[in-house]
Formats: C-alpha cells, structure tokens, sequence
C-alpha cells in the first residue's frame, strides 16, 4: 500500500504537501497542485492507516443517519426519537456516542462516514437496493435499520407476521371486506412486507385481494384528509367494516377523519394500526395495532455495530425482530 | 469490486484520465473519450468510491447537544419537546456542514470532563440545567448556549420564551371563554423556572381579574395524582371546567384522566396546553394550546453559537421569544354561542 513519502517522492512534491491535502488544509495551495495530488491519491489508491494509539484515545463516535426525503422535521416522529434515544443510551454503556444527521442524499452520508473521526454508521430508510453498494463502499461497518435484506447488516422487525397476524385477527372478529391504507403509491420494503401478510390472510381464508382494496394516502397532510373522507363517503356501501393502516399515525389520523364524516369507530367502521407508539394512545377509541419495539432495534443496532467494529465474526447480517399484536378499542367483532 | 484502473485497463488510457471524467473534471479530454469511458464503467458495473475530494481525510465539524438526564422516570428524547428543539437545531446546523453530537449527561461534573475531551465548536444545552450553571460555565474555551435558563447567573447566553406570557395567554383565552373554575395540572414549579413563570403568569392575570387560585388547584402532574384531584375539583355543585395544562404531554394526561372519569372534552371539560407539539393535532379532540415557535428557537440558538465561535468576547446575551395561541377543539364557550 503507497504512502504519503512513495506518492510525493513520484509527483516530486514535498510529503508536507501531499499531507496537507490528505488532511483537508488546502487554503495555501494552487488548485492545480491540490488537483494534481488529488487524482494520485486516486490512481495509486491511497489509504488512510489509522494509528493504534488514535484508536483508543480517540472518543468513539457513530454515526446516525435518517435518509428521508420528506422535509418535516422527523425528530418529531416518534419512531425517531425513540429510537436515537435507544442507540445514544447503548452506545454510552460502551463509552461511545451519536453524531446524528437528516440526509437528502446517499453522498452526504457517504462523505460524513469518511470522517476520519467517525468510526461507523447506523442507517434508517435507505432503499433496500442502494443499501449493498453504498456499505461496499463506504470502508467502515455500517448497520442498517429497516432497510430490507441482501447483503449487509440490517436490523428489522417481522413484518410480514404482523401483517398477517392483523389481518386474521380482523377475520376472526367477522370482518371479510378489509380495506388497506398505505402511504405509497406501490408499497416497498417494510411496507411491502405487512401488505404481504395482509395478502396471503386474506387468502388463506378464501378471501381475495382486489386492487380496489389498496387505499394510497398521499404525503400532504390536508390531500390525505380528502381521501379518507372519500373513502367514508363509500366505505358503507362498498361494504367495507374494517380498515388496516400501515402505522398509527396515519390510523390516528384517520379515525379523526372518519369521525369528521360521520362515521364512529369502532361501530360503524373498525380500524387497525401498526407500530403501538404515543399516536396508538392518544387515539379515541386507542389502537388495536401491532407492536413494535424500537427501542430493541436501536440496541441491536448498536449492538451488532459493535460487533463489528471489534472484528467479531457475526453468522447472521439481517435480524428480524418479533412483534406482538396489541388489541385496545379500535376494533369491533361483528360476528353474528 | 472495479477500479478506476480497471477501467483505464480497457479503455487504454490511464487512470488518472479516467478519475477526470468520473469526477467531471473533462475540459482536457476529448467528448469522444469520455464518453468511451463512461460507458466502459457502466458496463463494468463500476461503482464511484468517492471524488477525490472525498478522499483527502476530514474531520467531522460537530456541535454537542447536551440534555439532561436527571429524571429517573424517563429518558431525554422520550420527552416530545426535547426531541423536536434536538431535530430543528440539527438541521440547522447541517444546513452549514456541522454535525450534532448528542449527549446525556447526569451531573454537571459529566459535561465538564466531556468538553474538555471533546472536539466539538460548541455546545448547546437543552433542558434544565439551572442549577449547575455555575459550576458548568467555568473556564471553558468554547461557546455555551443555554435555552429556557432563569439562572441568576447573568453571563450566560441564553434563548428562551416568555413563559410568563404564555401563562398569562392561556388565563385569557379560557376567561374570555366565560371559564370561571379553574386549575393548573404541571410538574412541581418549586425549583423549575419554566414552569413557575407559566404559572405566575396564570395566576396574576387572574387575580387581576378578581378571580383567585386556591392550592388545591394547582396540580401536581408528577405524583401521578391528576385523576384523584380531577375527582374531587371536577364533581359537585361548583366543578373546575378548565384547565391550564403546562405542557401538551401533562394535558394527555389530563385527557386520559377525564376519559376514565366519563368527562367529555370540551363538553365537560375544557384543557388548554402548552408547546403546540404536533402530538397536540393528534388528540382527541385536537389540543387547544400556547404555542411556542420551536424551529426559530433553535435558529436563534444557532445564530448565538455561530457569533459566539466567531468572536469569543461576544457579550452574553438572553434572547426571549414571543408565545402565541393555537385554538383547536379542546375547549369550549361557556358563553352560549
């Protein structure tokens, strides 16, 4: 592997320059000269050697990503909070700490990782087809959460079995026309996974899934609004009884909705949510959804993170953490 | 996994021409070439591993954001007020390039030690750190922004909201309701500045109104006790019909309390919160409540440390922000309208 002397002695620079560029103190050079060292370090693909003694000193420090395209604020986002609270308090027990960060795109995240002060990442809602590449090479363990499976670390929960466990459970308790809501046009990943379960219910009970089913709840707030209501305006006589939502915020929502058009829940329209987070509880009537524990996620995140960063041979790079179905008031049985 | 050399292996030409058109440096190769280039790497499968830039080793700029974790019954980003002030000041700081360091510390001897050790610009406190003010300000070399702080220690730099006002806002906007009965549900103000002013606020507007605020009205949200004092001040013949919760978590609670009791809100009873956190549209009915304008908090808080790294001499400075009213379904005209 070249070092700084090798590649400055073949550019015929001083190793104080070639440094100097390696470290980012670039204000006193030409640009041709910065350039030029810059695309060595690339051709003769330079690598940075961290010393053993930075190693230990150097205060442990992870980073955490949320990529999410959406603008709001998603701290707000009970998921997130939850969950980067769960990583910071694992990450003390073992003397190190989050840098957090919102990102827009895969190479902020990528360059943050670079940083040579950072020692690997955790990192929430990138699709599951960038996630391979970006962990190849990025050089540093990175562990992903609810990202899907292939080959790379990711953390998640049994979608699929709470999908379906919900969707048998509104069966038993009578309902045959169970509309679904999502907030994707076409459901990808987790999403996918609980629509999968929802799916394979339905069927196992000789029930079919109709497109007409799948309700698409867009991202702006007063859009979502109109849908729903729409949806109330014909859930009577469509025949629909019962509503399964991909998470409780968007169930929370939709109670409200529903109620806004006229129709009381549970009585005249049942409705399901998922995750069992604060949204779940401030509901009126409160949830019947599905369980997750995000607090378990953010530990085995940093848990297997550790792992890694330690060298340990880990057998099994996707967990699927389990789920519980969580029955309140929501859901009516209308059986006989 | 490919290389840029790979690359320059089949195309003929070396990799240093390559690493030009990859990072689009391409005023000294021919459109021909690059274009060659390009789509040998896309057959390839090339993957870029970073620009050049990418690669000359940095260190991640950083702003500690410290929150106290002195409560034994829950954990600092559980608390919804914490974990949105942490997500605005994060971005504003990313908007800069600098990343937030998060940190929970339980005494002040924690912070101390930690930003001697740290790297970081500068540090952000969010929560109540009043008491150890003192001895946290001692010589440190980098800036310190404190929020929601009534320490009397006057060097410090602070962004804060008037809760006094906020206090003051909610007893008119429940007296012009036609509310007569009234409580206040908040964790013990013995000791917290933030609370106490909201309550102040409260009760001196009211006594200028001729209307007084017994101690059994003022309720304490922390012993869990809300169902039993709503019992007892929300039956009879002279029911308490409104009531001032310190903040939109303590008026959940509240609203839980009057589920249990059979109260309807607003029917029966009227809540008013504070902070207008966004679980307040989220309730049923959506929370009437003071709304404090978080994201410009945090922009203030950020302006103040980017002056502060600046110029390290800056005078401290208390930047106090105005309190405003959302009016949602939660509380009800007593005025028959």
């Amino acid at each position: 592997m070249i070092t700084i002397k090798e590649l400055a002695s073949i550019l015929g620079i001083s190793p104080t320059t070639v440094s100097n560029v390696v470290n980012g103190h670039t204000n006193k050079m030409s640009p041709a000269t910065r350039q030029r060292i810059e695309e060595a370090l690339v051709q003769y693909e330079f690598r940075r050697t961290i010393r053993q003694e930075d190693h230990s000193k150097a205060l442990k420090l992870i980073s955490v990503d949320f990529y999410f395209r959406s603008k709001e604020n998603i701290f707000m986002d009970p998921f997130c909070s939850e969950l980067l609270n769960a990583v910071c308090l694992k990450l003390k027990e073992f003397g190190a700490y989050p840098v957090c960060g919102l990102h827009k795109a895969q190479q902020d995240i990528f360059y943050k990782l670079q940083a040579r002060n950072i020692e690997g990442g955790i990192i929430v809602g990138m699709d599951p087809w960038e996630c391979q590449n970006f962990a190849a090479k990025v050089g540093k363990p990175v562990v992903f959460i609810d990202c899907g499976e292939g080959e790379y670390d990711n953390i998640g929960i049994a979608d699929y079995e709470g999908g379906r466990e919900m969707t048998e459970f509104l069966l038993r308790q009578g309902h045959h026309k169970i509309a679904f809501f999502c907030d994707k046009k076409s459901p990808v990943s987790s999403t996918y996974e609980r629509f999968r379960g929802y799916c394979d219910a339905l069927a196992q009970h000789g029930l079919f899934y109709s497109n007409q089913d799948y309700y698409y709840l867009p991202d702006e707030r007063n859009l979502r609004r109109e849908a729903v209501r729409n949806f109330a305006v014909q859930a009577k006589q469509r025949g629909y009884t019962a509503v399964f939502v991909v998470s409780d915020m968007l169930a929370n929502e939709a109670v409200n909705s529903f109620f806004e058009a006229g129709l009381r829940v549970p009585e005249d329209i049942s409705v399901a949510g998922f995750d069992d987070n604060l949204y779940a509880r401030l509901c009126r009537p409160m949830l019947t959804t599905i369980r997750q524990s995000v607090e378990e996620k953010g530990e085995e995140a940093v848990k297997l993170l550790l792992q890694r960063l330690r060298g340990e041979e880990v057998i099994v790079k996707s967990f699927k953490l389990p789920v519980e179905l969580i029955v309140r008031g929501s859901v009516q049985n209308i059986n006989g | 996994m490919v290389t840029l050399k790979d690359i320059a292996r089949k195309a003929g030409v070396s990799s240093m021409t390559v690493s030009r058109v990859m990072n689009g440096n391409t005023k000294d190769v021919s459109q021909k070439t690059s274009q060659r280039i390009q789509k040998i790497a896309k057959e390839m499968g090339y993957v870029p591993n970073s620009s050049a830039r990418a690669l000359a080793s940095h260190s991640s700029q950083m702003i500690a954001a410290i929150l106290s974790d002195y409560d034994e019954e829950s954990t600092p980003l559980e608390d919804a007020y914490n974990s949105s002030f942490f997500g605005e000041l994060s971005r504003q700081i990313q908007k800069e390039g600098y990343d937030l360091m998060l940190h929970y510390v339980k005494d002040y001897t924690d912070i101390n030690y930690s930003l001697k050790t740290w790297n970081v610009a500068g540090a952000v406190f969010i929560g109540m750190f009043d008491e150890n003010i003192k001895k946290i300000q001692k010589d440190h070399a980098i800036p310190l922004i404190f929020t929601d702080s009534y320490s009397s220690v006057r060097s410090i730099t602070n962004v804060g909201i008037d809760d006094y006002q906020g206090g003051e806002t909610a007893a008119r906007h429940l007296l012009e309701k036609g509310h007569r009965n009234l409580a206040f549900v908040g964790p013990a103000a013995v000791s917290n500045g933030v609370i106490m002013h909201r309550l102040q606020g409260f009760c001196s507007f009211l006594r200028h109104k001729g209307i007084s605020m017994p101690p059994e009205h003022i309720i304490d949200s922390g012993t869990g006790q809300i169902l039993q004092a709503l019992r007892k001040l929300c039956s009879g013949s002279c029911p308490v019909t409104g009531i001032f919760a310190t903040s939109d978590f303590c008026a959940s609670l509240v609203y839980a309390a009057a589920f249990e009791m059979g109260l309807r809100i607003p029917t029966d009873l009227s809540v008013i919160g504070f902070d207008d956190l966004r679980m307040s549209r989220y309730m049923t009915p959506p929370l009437t409540t003071v709304r404090q304008d978080i994201r410009r908090k945090a922009e203030m808080a950020w302006e103040l440390l980017k002056k502060n790294i600046k110029t390290p001499d800056a005078p401290a400075e208390n930047v106090v922000l105005r309190v405003t009213l959302t009016e949602r379904g939660s509380v009800r005209s007593l005025c028959g309208d």
